[in-house]
C-alpha cells in the first residue's frame, strides 16, 4: 500500500495560488475556505529584502492530533495515509480544529453553505452540484483528492500548479521523486517540534 | 444523503471533457472543460497535451467557471431607461429583443456614418479576437478610445517591430543562464502565457541554475525569486541599462563581431542623424584596413571600423556604434547611481557578469544550423518602458542585448510574433522582410496598418501623429479639452466599446473622461459583465462568455506557436451572441457588411488560401470564422481541433532564432529621425498649429540618458507612484471573480498601498494609516503598509485598488483609480511612440479615517477581519 | 510577528500566528459551568449540602452541556461523542457528565430519602464524586492534549481547571449555604472554607501567571498569545479582570471579609467573573505558530 505525501520545491514556488483556486474548484469550497493555501513571509531588510512564499495543506501527519482528539471516530485515517473525515459521524465540536497546529481544518457554518460565491444568497448550478458533498455543522479539509488519487491522477493543486512545486507521491517508494527530493534536500517537516510526523515536506 | 458511490470530487463526476483555451486574460492556455452529464461546467484545467502550458493554469485561468456563472452578467440586450449617467448611476436596464437592440444601434451608428464618420469613439479590446479591432476601418473611422497596448507598451511593440520584425519578445527559456528582468514580470507573474512561462522559467531556474537579477522598486515576485533583486529607483530603468551599457562598451565586453556583421552598428552616420550615403542611396562604412570610405556591401571590406571620426562625401560622421559609445560617455554607472540609486559597483558587476555569462564567441548546432549561443538575455515590459521617453527606453534594453550579441540566438532575447500563422496577416506583422541597404525592414506597426497624417486630425487620439507608435488613446482628454488648439473640427458623440473598459484602463482624469462620456449622443456596449464603462451604455449588447463561443488564436505565446481551439462548453445560458455575428449584424444594418468580410479577409490572411475567402455579403458565424482560422493554420478542420484541442508545438528554431539571417538588425534606429522629419514636413505643409509644441526631441536614433520629466515635478511632490498586477489579477478584469477575490484580499500587497519601513517611519506614517495620494493631476486613497520589499523613494498601488463602486456590486472598489494620478497630455507622453508615463510624482497628506464614501458598499476598506 | 503589532486586514495569505476561532464564548459558557458546577458539587458533597449539590449538579446538566449542544455544529448526533473515549479527552468529559448525572441524581434522591442499600448508596456516591472530578480537570486536558496551541499545552492547564472548580465550588458554598445550618452552625466550617477560598485563589494566581510565563518562553505563538493578554488587545479585560477581580481583589475582599451575605455574593461575583473572563480570553488569546515556526532554514 502506497503512503501518499507531498513535497513543496519552495525554490520553484512563485505564490500565485493556482492551487488553492484549483482546489476551490475541484472540491467546490465556500468563500473564505481553503484546503490549501500559499502564505508568504517578508524577510529581511531593505535593499537585501526577499519574500517566501510558504504552501500549506493538510499534512496527513502520520501521529495525526485531530485523529486522536476527534470524540467519534469521524476523522480517520486510511490506509494509505490519507486522513479523512466522515461527514455523517461529524459533530462539529471543533476539537480536531483546536488540535491541528496547521490551520487546516474549517468547520462549515449555515452562512457558508447559504450565501454562495457571489454572496447574494442564491448559489450558481457549479454551487448546486458541488455544495451537495457539505453536510453544514461539520469540520472539512483537504483528502489530497482522495478520489483522483483512487483514479491514478495527481491532486488538483499538483496538477495545476505552474511551476510544478507541489510533489506528490509514493514515501514507501524508494524510488519514487518524493522519496528522492527529501533525500537530496534535507527535507523539513512543517512545525517538526508539534510531533504531529507529517506526511508534506519542504525543500528549497 | 449523497449515494456514497457517488464521487464528490468535481473532476470525477460523471461527465465528459471538452478541449478548449483560455480567456480569462489576453493570452490562450490550453485547457480542458469537464461537463457533468447534468450539463454543467464543473472543472477547467491545463490541457495536459499542450506543450506550452504543460496542463498548468494559472489563478485566473483556475477561476474561469465563475466568470460563466457570474450572476451579474447581462443576459439579454438591454436599453437605458435611465437618461443621467454617471459613474454608478443606475441605467435602470429595460430588457428588450435581439432585433430591437441591434435595430437602434443600426440606427444611431448610421447616423454618426451619415453625419461624420469620425464621431465614432470605438474601444474594442478582446486579443483574442483580433480581427474585431479592424471594424472601425470598415465603419471608416480611425479613432480608438482605449490605453491597450500603449499601457502595456506603447513602445515597446514598435520597438520590437523595429529589432525583431515581432510584437513581443522573450528571453530565450531554452537555453539561457543569466535573465536579467526589468519591471517585466515575464515568467513569474505577468505577460506572455503567465503558466506556460511560469512553468519554463522555473525549470530553467531550478534545474539548470540560470540566474535570475530583477530590477524593479518593489520587491515583486519575479523580485523575490530572483538570485538578486536590485531596487531602483521608478522611471529610471533607462538610465541603469545605459549604465550598464557604458561597462559593456568601457570594458570591451561587447560581441564586436556580431555588431560589424549583423547590424548597422557600422554604418557611417552624419550630423543630421542619417546614415551617409552616396547618390544612388548606398550607406558607407569605413575600412580601419584601408583607412577609407567604402560602401556597405563592397567586398573588398578588410575591417569595419566600429569607432572613429571620419569624413565623407564632406560629412563629418562616425559608425554608429561610435554615436552610442558618445552617448554612454555620460552614462558612467556612478552619474547613473545619481539618478537610478543603483550603487555603481552593482551595475558594474551585473554588466561583467551579464558579459561572462553570454559567452561570446560561443555556438550551438540546432537541427543542423549553427548559430551563436548567447545565454544571457535583458528582459523587460511594462514597468521599465511605460515612460515618456518610451522609445528610448526601449532601445535602451535592447542594446544592452545586442552589445552581447544576444539578439534573437539560442539563449538571448528573442522576437515572439503575435500570432505568426501565416505571412501577409495585417499587412505583414511578423513578417521578416528586406530593407534598404542591407538591412532587415522594420516593421513598428505590429497591430494596424500606419494612420494617415490628416489635419484637421480625423483621430481625437492624434494617431496620425504617431507614424511609428502605438495608439494613444489617453490623448482624446487632451485634444477635446483643446479643440481649437488642436484644430479638431468634429465632437465625437458615439462610442462603440467591445470588451473594453477605458475608464478603468485609461490615464488622465476621471472627472473630465465623465464629461466626455456625458456628452456622447449614444453609447452601445458589448460585453459580458457590468463595468466602469458600460454603465454608461444606451443600448448593452450581451456577448458569449468564453464557455459559450468558438473561437481560434495564437496570442504570442513565447517559446510555442500554433492555433488555440475555443469551443462551447454548454449552450449558451443567456439570450447572448457571439462578437461575430453581433458585428456582422451591425455591419448589415450599416451596409458595409462587403467592406467587413474585405477586411476580415485581409487582417486574417484568408486571402492566403481562396477557398477560405469570406464571400462579400454573407454573414458569417463565430464558428465559420474559427474553422477558416485553423484552416489556415495546419490545413485542419474543426473536428480535428475539437480532437486535438490545438496545433501548439514549440517554435520553429528557423523562425524563431536569427530568421533574418543574412539582413542586419537595427543597432542605430534611422527610420525613427525620418519619421520625424516626414511628420514634421507633413505638419509643416499643413500647417498644423500644435507642431510648435509638439515634442520632436522624442525621436531618437539611439537613447540618451535625458530625465524623463516626471522626475520635473514641483518639488512638494517626493515620492513615485507605481501601479503593479501580480499573476492573480494579470492583465483583464478579475476582481469580482470570488475566487480571485479570496486569494488577493487576504495581502497587504493587494489591500494597501506598500511604503518603504524607513520612509513611512520618516514621514510619521504607520501600518494601517489612511492617506491620501496626491499627484499634480489628481489624487486617490489609501491605507498604508509598511514593507521592506519597496524602493525608499516609491508608493505602490495594486491594481486590485483600481475598481470604483458600479452596477457590479460583486467587484471591490479602491480607493480611487491609481490612472487618476497620470497626467494625460502631450508633455508626458513619447511622441514618438505614443506611450504615455505610467509613474507619478506624489505626497502623501494623513488622514484621520476613510473617507466613508471610499469605504461604503463592498469597498476593499470595509473589509471585516474574517478571525 | 508580534501581538504588539496587530496586522492591518487582509493578512490571512502572510505567514503569521493565527489565533483559534474554533471554541468562542458557548464553549466558554460550557466550561464555565463546567467548572463551577462540578466544583460546586464536589465541595458541597464534602458537607453533604444538598442545595449546593443539586444547584451544582443542574449547573453541569444544563448550563454546562447547553453551552455544549449549541457549540455543536451537529447537536443532534452529539452523543457520538462517547464513542472515542480511548484518546479523546472530550469524548471522556461526556461519559463523565453521563455517568455524574445518573449517578449525582441518585445520590441526591437518596440523600434526601435513602433508597438505596448501604454499599451501593456508597458506591453511587463515590462514582458520583469521580465523575465529578473529572469534569473539574478534563476540561483542562482537553485543551492541553494537543501541541497546536501553544497557550494551552501545559501540564498547568488542567491543574488551573481544578484550582477554578474548587475555587468556584468553595465561594458558590458559601453563598448558597450562607446563613443554611450546615454552615450557619459551624463557623469552623466557614473558616477553613474562607481560608482555601485565600488559598485557591493565590494558588490560582500563581498557576496562571506560571502558565503565561511557560507559553511566553513556549513558542512564537505562546509569546504572541501572552502578549496579546498583558499588553494586546485582550489586557483590558485580562489584567482587570483575570488578575485583579478574579484573583487579587476577590482574594482581599474575602481576607477582609465580614460575615455577611452581600459580601460573600460580591467576593464569588467577583471570582467568578475573573473565572468567566479566564475561560473566555483563553480562547479568544490561542494562537497557532507560524507555519514555518520552529524551522529557522525557511528564512532564508
Amino acid at each position: 500500500m502506497a503512503k501518499w505525501g507531498m513535497v513543496f520545491d519552495l525554490r520553484r514556488c512563485i505564490g500565485c495560488n493556482a492551487c488553492a483556486v484549483a482546489c476551490k474548484q475541484e472540491n467546490s469550497l465556500p468563500n473564505g475556505v481553503f484546503f490549501t493555501k500559499t502564505l508568504s513571509e517578508e524577510v529581511g531588510e531593505y535593499p537585501h529584502a526577499t519574500r517566501t512564499y510558504i504552501p500549506t495543506i493538510c499534512n496527513h501527519c502520520e501521529d495525526a492530533p485531530c485523529e486522536r482528539v476527534c470524540p467519534t471516530g469521524a476523522t480517520w485515517t486510511r490506509a494509505d495515509g490519507i486522513v479523512m473525515v466522515d461527514r455523517d459521524k461529524c459533530i462539529g465540536c471543533g476539537s480536531c480544529i483546536v488540535a491541528c497546529p496547521y490551520d487546516q481544518r474549517t468547520r462549515l457554518e449555515p452562512e457558508m453553505l447559504q450565501q454562495g460565491l457571489f454572496g447574494n444568497g442564491r448559489l450558481t448550478p457549479f454551487e448546486e452540484q458541488g455544495l451537495t458533498r457539505f453536510t453544514v455543522g461539520t469540520v472539512v479539509k483537504c483528502t489530497f483528492c482522495h478520489e483522483r488519487v483512487d483514479a491514478g491522477q495527481e491532486p488538483a493543486c499538483v496538477a495545476t500548479c505552474p511551476t510544478e512545486a507541489r510533489i506528490f507521491g509514493d514515501l514507501d517508494d524508494a524510488q519514487s521523486r518524493v522519496r528522492q527530493l527529501i533525500q537530496e534536500h534535507r527535507a523539513r517537516q512543517p512545525l517538526a517540534d508539534k510531533n504531529t510526523n507529517p506526511r508534506v515536506f519542504y525543500i528549497d | 444523503m449523497q449515494n456514497p458511490t457517488q464521487p464528490v470530487q468535481n473532476s470525477m463526476k460523471p461527465g465528459k471533457w471538452l478541449n478548449s483555451s483560455c480567456k480569462m486574460c489576453i493570452h490562450s492556455c490550453n485547457t480542458r472543460i469537464h461537463i457533468t452529464d447534468d450539463g454543467i461546467v464543473n472543472k477547467v484545467e491545463g490541457n495536459p497535451t499542450s506543450p506550452s502550458n504543460n496542463g498548468r493554469l494559472c489563478p485566473k485561468g483556475n477561476a474561469a467557471i465563475l466568470r460563466h456563472y457570474d450572476p451579474a452578467r447581462f443576459r439579454t440586450p438591454m436599453r437605458r431607461t435611465n437618461p443621467e449617467k454617471g459613474p454608478g448611476v443606475d441605467p435602470k436596464w429595460e430588457a428588450i429583443g435581439w432585433d430591437e437592440a441591434l435595430d437602434i444601434v443600426g440606427r444611431e451608428l448610421k447616423r454618426t456614418m451619415d453625419e461624420d464618420r469620425r464621431k465614432l469613439l470605438p474601444a474594442i479590446n478582446n486579443f483574442q479576437k483580433l480581427f474585431l479591432w479592424a471594424w472601425p476601418a470598415a465603419f471608416g473611422n480611425a479613432n480608438y478610445f482605449s490605453s491597450v497596448g500603449n499601457f502595456c507598451g506603447g513602445g515597446y511593440h514598435p520597438m520590437n517591430g523595429f529589432v525583431h520584425s515581432a510584437f513581443a519578445a522573450a528571453n530565450d527559456v531554452n537555453y539561457c543562464n543569466y535573465w536579467i528582468n526589468n519591471g517585466g514580470g515575464d515568467g513569474f507573474s505577468s505577460h506572455l502565457h503567465t503558466a506556460a512561462q511560469a512553468n519554463h522559467v522555473a525549470k530553467a531556474r531550478v534545474e539548470r541554475n540560470m540566474r535570475v537579477v530583477v530590477v524593479e522598486p518593489r520587491l515583486s515576485i519575479g523580485a523575490a525569486k530572483a538570485n538578486e533583486w536590485v531596487p531602483i529607483r521608478p522611471a529610471t530603468d533607462r538610465q541603469f541599462a545605459l549604465g550598464l551599457c557604458h561597462v559593456l562598451v568601457s570594458e570591451k565586453l561587447y560581441d564586436a563581431k556580431f555588431l560589424v556583421k549583423d547590424t548597422n552598428a557600422p554604418y557611417l552616420v552624419g550630423p543630421d542623424g542619417y546614415f551617409v550615403r552616396n547618390a544612388d542611396g548606398k550607406i558607407y562604412v569605413w575600412d580601419a584596413a584601408d583607412g577609407c570610405a567604402k560602401l556597405w556591401d563592397d567586398l573588398d571590406i578588410k575591417e569595419l571600423a566600429l569607432e572613429g571620426s571620419f569624413e565623407v562625401e564632406g560629412k563629418t560622421c562616425q559608425p554608429a556604434f561610435q554615436k552610442f559609445k558618445d552617448i554612454l560617455a555620460e552614462c558612467t554607472p556612478e552619474q547613473m547611481e545619481a539618478v537610478t540609486t543603483v550603487p555603481a559597483a552593482t551595475t558594474r558587476r551585473i554588466a561583467r557578469e551579464f558579459a561572462k555569462a553570454a559567452q561570446i564567441g560561443s555556438f550551438i548546432e540546432i537541427e543542423g544550423r549553427l548559430l551563436p549561443l548567447r545565454p544571457a538575455a535583458y528582459n523587460y515590459y511594462r514597468g521599465a518602458q511605460g515612460h515618456k521617453y518610451s522609445a528610448m527606453a526601449n532601445q535602451a534594453f535592447k542594446l544592452v542585448n545586442f552589445l552581447v550579441g544576444a539578439i534573437d540566438t539560442p539563449g538571448g532575447h528573442v522576437g515572439a510574433t503575435l500570432d505568426d500563422q501565416m505571412q501577409e496577416i495585417r499587412g505583414g506583422v511578423g513578417q521578416i522582410v528586406a530593407g534598404d541597404n542591407g538591412m532587415m525592414k522594420t516593421a513598428p506597426h505590429q497591430l494596424h496598418p500606419e494612420v494617415p497624417f490628416s489635419y484637421p486630425p480625423n483621430e481625437t487620439h492624434l494617431m496620425g501623429y504617431f507614424p511609428i507608435g502605438v495608439d494613444p488613446g489617453h490623448l482624446t482628454q487632451h485634444t477635446l479639452a483643446n479643440a481649437e488648439k488642436f484644430g479638431l473640427d468634429y465632437t465625437p458623440d458615439t462610442m462603440l466599446l467591445c470588451h473594453s473598459n477605458p475608464l478603468w484602463n485609461i490615464s488622465g482624469s476621471r472627472e473630465k473622461w465623465y464629461e466626455m462620456m456625458r456628452a456622447m449622443r449614444f453609447i452601445v456596449a458589448i460585453d459580458i459583465l457590468p463595468n466602469e464603462s458600460n454603465e454608461w451604455a444606451d443600448i448593452i449588447l450581451p456577448a458569449h462568455d468564453l464557455m459559450e463561443s468558438w473561437n481560434m488564436t495564437m496570442i504570442e505565446p513565447p517559446h510555442h506557436e500554433g492555433m488555440c481551439l475555443r469551443q462551447p462548453a454548454t449552450p449558451p445560458l443567456y439570450d447572448t451572441k457571439s462578437e461575430e455575428e453581433i458585428f456582422y449584424e451591425i455591419s448589415e444594418r450599416l451596409g458595409i457588411l462587403e467592406t467587413w468580410n474585405t477586411i476580415l479577409n485581409f487582417v486574417n490572411g484568408f486571402h492566403q488560401k481562396p477557398e477560405l475567402l469570406l464571400e462579400p455579403n454573407r454573414k458569417y458565424t463565430d464558428r465559420d470564422i474559427a474553422e477558416r482560422k485553423g484552416l489556415l493554420w495546419n490545413g485542419k478542420g474543426l473536428d480535428w481541433y475539437v480532437e486535438h484541442g490545438h496545433a501548439v508545438t514549440p517554435r520553429r528554431p528557423e523562425k524563431w532564432y536569427r530568421p533574418w539571417d543574412g539582413m542586419r538588425l537595427h543597432f542605430y534606429i534611422e527610420d525613427i529621425v525620418r519619421a520625424r522629419d516626414e511628420l514634421r514636413a507633413k505638419m509643416e505643409a499643413a500647417d498644423v498649429p500644435i507642431r510648435h509644441e509638439w515634442e520632436w526631441g522624442d525621436y531618437q536614433p539611439l537613447p540618451t540618458a535625458v530625465l524623463d520629466p516626471v522626475h520635473l515635478e514641483p518639488a512638494g511632490f517626493d515620492l513615485y507612484a507605481i501601479t503593479f498586477k501580480d499573476i492573480q489579477i494579470n492583465f483583464g478584469e478579475s476582481i469580482g471573480n470570488p475566487w480571485i477575490n479570496d486569494i488577493v484580499f487576504k495581502d497587504p500587497v493587494h489591500t494597501a498601498v506598500l511604503l518603504n519601513a524607513a520612509t513611512a517611519k520618516a514621514k510619521g506614517l504607520g501600518d494601517g494609516d489612511i492617506v491620501r495620494i496626491e499627484s499634480p493631476y489628481g489624487s486617490i486613497v489609501g491605507r498604508v503598509a509598511l514593507s521592506e520589499g519597496v524602493h525608499p523613494d516609491a508608493v505602490c498601488v495594486s491594481n486590485a485598488l483600481s475598481r470604483v463602486a458600479t452596477q457590479n456590486t460583486g467587484v471591490r472598489h479602491g480607493g480611487g483609480n491609481f490612472n487618476e494620478l497620470l497626467p494625460a497630455n502631450l508633455k508626458h507622453t513619447d511622441a514618438c511612440s505614443g506611450q504615455p508615463e505610467t509613474v507619478a510624482k506624489v505626497k502623501l497628506t494623513k488622514l484621520a479615517a476613510m473617507p466613508p464614501g471610499i469605504a461604503a458598499g463592498n469597498s476593499v476598506f470595509g473589509q471585516r477581519r474574517t478571525h | 510577528m508580534m501581538a504588539s503589532n496587530v496586522p492591518i486586514a487582509g493578512d490571512d495569505f502572510r505567514v503569521g500566528f493565527r489565533m483559534q476561532k474554533a471554541w468562542g464564548v458557548h464553549m466558554a459558557t460550557a466550561f464555565f459551568f463546567g467548572e463551577a458546577g462540578a466544583g460546586l458539587y464536589f465541595v458541597s458533597q464534602f458537607f453533604d449540602f444538598v442545595t449546593g449539590m443539586t444547584v451544582g449538579l443542574l449547573m453541569v446538566l444544563f448550563g454546562k452541556a447547553g453551552g455544549h449542544l449549541l457549540h455543536l455544529g451537529q447537536p443532534l448526533r452529539g452523543w457520538r461523542a462517547l464513542t472515542k473515549v480511548r484518546s479523546s479527552w472530550v469524548s471522556r468529559g461526556l461519559l463523565a457528565i453521563v455517568v455524574f448525572a445518573v449517578a449525582g441524581a441518585l445520590h441526591l434522591l437518596d440523600v434526601r430519602s435513602p433508597f438505596l442499600p448501604g454499599a451501593v448508596s456508597e458506591l453511587v456516591s463515590a462514582v458520583a464524586l469521580l465523575a465529578c472530578f473529572v469534569i473539574m480537570v478534563y476540561q483542562g486536558f482537553a485543551m492541553s492534549h494537543s501541541s497546536a496551541i501553544t497557550l494551552w499545552n501545559t501540564g498547568l492547564m488542567p491543574i488551573a481547571s481544578l484550582i477554578y472548580a474548587l475555587l468556584n465550588g468553595v465561594l458558590l458554598t458559601l453563598v448558597l449555604g450562607f446563613n443554611t445550618p450546615f454552615l450557619a452552625a459551624d463557623g469552623e466550617a466557614v473558616r477553613l472554607l474562607q481560608a482555601a477560598a485565600i488559598a485557591l485563589m493565590l494558588l490560582g494566581l500563581v498557576t496562571v501567571l506560571s502558565m503565561l510565563h511557560g507559553a511566553r518562553y513556549g513558542s512564537e505563538a505562546g509569546r504572541a498569545a501572552v502578549g496579546l493578554l498583558l499588553r494586546g488587545r485582550f489586557a483590558r479585560w485580562f489584567i482587570p479582570l483575570v488578575i485583579g477581580l478574579g484573583f487579587v481583589v476577590s482574594a482581599l475582599m474575602m481576607a477582609l471579609a465580614p460575615r455577611q451575605f452581600a459580601w460573600m455574593l460580591a467576593v464569588s461575583g467577583a471570582q467568578l467573573a475573573g473565572y468567566y473572563a479566564f475561560r473566555v480570553l483563553m480562547f479568544k488569546a490561542g494562537a497557532y505558530d507560524p507555519v514555518t515556526g520552529s524551522a529557522p532554514r525557511f528564512r532564508r
